[in-house]
């Protein structure tokens, strides 16, 4: 009975008191300090980790749970759950799992994007952050033009060297200047513009955001510059809700009003009158022979791109024909042949 | 040949001949500043190099230690990756870590010659890989999110071989 009754006084004291175990288990030390530990550095530790109970209490994780005993009684017992700090480690893991890996400086970006080739920019840009906004500086495009630089007889003013000068669109020039200067961008270039080599269905989906033509001896070149669709394009340094400051614009070393763009260039024995199509998508292309067999036809089916749109006069579609085509190219922006303007005022109207 | 202390970030020191240590531009303008005497037994710290970096920077320089003086830097001109030497070459197989370790090293030390063969090594490795492999490569952590990524891609579509 006695034995029962110190048991119970035991489970009582079990919720509060600190036992003999718990006291030889702490990990403070509160007995004076063993002759053997004389490290002073060890010693502060210990006084720093000294803290007030209050600040003791917040720290503590863990519970008082219930239990039976081995005679039915409730007993009130310490269960540590797992540190908080445990599962942080476990959910930073996870989003590490994506991302596992060295996080060098940027400074090695920087010395190491000297030896880049033109042709690696993009595997360079795509290695990390770091080395991403090393190719967004001036210094990166201003260093690879000059290394790259060879003066060539058809290069536009406008990329020469000194007119190269102002941050505002300098990726976009030393990428147009490095089509006209670096041999291996030559040479692809060269190859591509083997006439009719891209089908002109590529730029399905793209909406066209303007058409000229112009006549060139005696044969008439149509323009259809087709952007690309995209719901959220990143910014590299502006945020699309505030209006941006001019001088921040005129930094932007990455602007290119071109970018996501291609012009469909269609040289044409006569002229053809083509409706107005701004804003229309590209929904097909097709490529035949025209009567003789001699030249081409090409028929290219605009859509507003809305489905179950009907426009008001009920066509849903913008279909034009050219025909006879002599030749078609598919320009990139980069394309020496691209039609760009270099006037500033422009550029900045556009943006 | 007199000889000079150089003091790793974790406390280890090496003594060195002033010559080799010399063709370090950091540690010769230090010894030029501070007119530390050829003779004296002063001790160089360098708390930016951990003794492992430095033992190999130091063997790199030992080999070296004959070779001309570097040409200057110029920028305008295309720098070749294709003349790394067959014992730079060899001295250059350590793991990505040392590779990157030894770039800053010799950039804090300023060692043209010894950052030019680091950084050629780590463009020639980087020459023809897709990022991923190149993440992969050199241990690298991927910060990028997915979208980010096809982002880069797309604004690198300018540079992409076909």
């Amino acid at each position: 009975m006695s034995h029962k009754k110190t048991r119970k006084n035991r489970t009582a004291k079990s919720f509060g008191d600190i036992t003999l175990n718990d006291f030889a288990n702490s990990s403070i030390c509160k007995s004076r300090l063993k002759k053997s530990s004389n490290n002073v550095n060890e010693v502060i530790k210990n006084i720093k980790e000294d803290k007030s109970w209050d600040e003791k209490t917040e720290e503590f994780e863990g519970d008082f749970i219930e239990e039976l005993d081995e005679d039915g009684n409730v007993v009130f017992v310490i269960k540590k759950t797992e540190p908080r700090r445990r599962k942080k480690t476990i959910s930073s893991c996870e989003d590490v799992k994506c991302g596992i890996g060295n996080d060098y400086p940027i400074d090695i970006w920087f010395i190491i994007s000297s030896y880049i080739r033109p042709e690696d920019v993009g595997k360079f840009a795509g290695i990390c952050r770091a080395s991403f906004e090393v190719v967004c500086t001036a210094k990166f495009w201003y260093c690879l033009y000059r290394r790259y630089y060879t003066s060539v007889p058809n290069m536009p003013e406008q990329l020469q060297p000194e007119c190269l000068v102002r941050k505002y669109s300098l990726r976009t020039s030393v990428i147009r200047a490095l089509y006209y200067m670096y041999p291996p961008f030559v040479n692809k270039i060269k190859s591509d513009s083997t006439t009719m080599e891209v089908h002109p269905d590529i730029l399905c989906k793209r909406q066209c955001e303007s058409l000229w033509h112009q006549k060139q001896k005696g044969q008439w070149i149509y323009y259809f510059k087709m952007r690309e669709r995209r719901d959220n394009t990143l910014q590299h340094s502006r945020s699309d809700f505030k209006q941006p400051d001019l001088l921040e614009m005129l930094d932007d070393v990455s602007a290119n009003p071109d970018e996501h763009c291609r012009v469909l260039q269609i040289v044409c024995k006569h002229f053809i009158g083509i409706s107005p199509l701004l804003g229309q998508v590209l929904t097909s292309a097709s490529l035949t022979l025209s009567q003789g067999f001699r030249h081409h036809r090409l028929q290219l089916c605009f859509g507003s791109g809305v489905q179950g749109y009907r426009s008001p006069d009920g066509a849903t579609t913008s279909t034009i024909v050219l025909d006879p085509v002599i030749n078609y190219k598919v320009l990139d922006w980069w394309h020496p042949l691209y039609p760009h303007t270099h006037s500033m005022q422009c550029l900045l109207n556009h943006e | 040949m007199p000889n000079i202390k150089l003091q790793s970030s974790d406390g280890e020191t090496f003594e060195v001949d002033v010559e080799i240590a010399k063709c370090s531009v950091t540690i010769k303008t230090m010894l030029e500043d501070l007119g530390m005497d050829d003779e004296e037994e002063e001790v160089v710290p360098l708390p930016n190099v951990n003794s492992a970096i430095l033992r190999k920077v130091i063997q790199w320089a030992t080999y070296h230690k004959d070779d001309p003086p570097p040409p200057e830097d110029d920028d305008n001109k295309e720098k070749r990756t294709d003349d790394i030497s067959s014992w730079d070459a060899d001295f250059l197989k350590v793991d990505q870590g040392t590779l990157f370790e030894l770039i800053l090293a010799a950039n804090y030390l300023d060692i043209k010659g010894l950052l030019d063969v680091t950084c050629k090594t780590v463009a020639n490795m980087i020459k023809g890989k897709a990022p991923e492999e190149i993440r992969k490569t050199f241990n690298i952590k991927n910060d990028f999110t997915a979208s980010e990524e096809e982002q880069v891609r797309k604004e690198n579509e300018w540079c992409e071989e076909k």
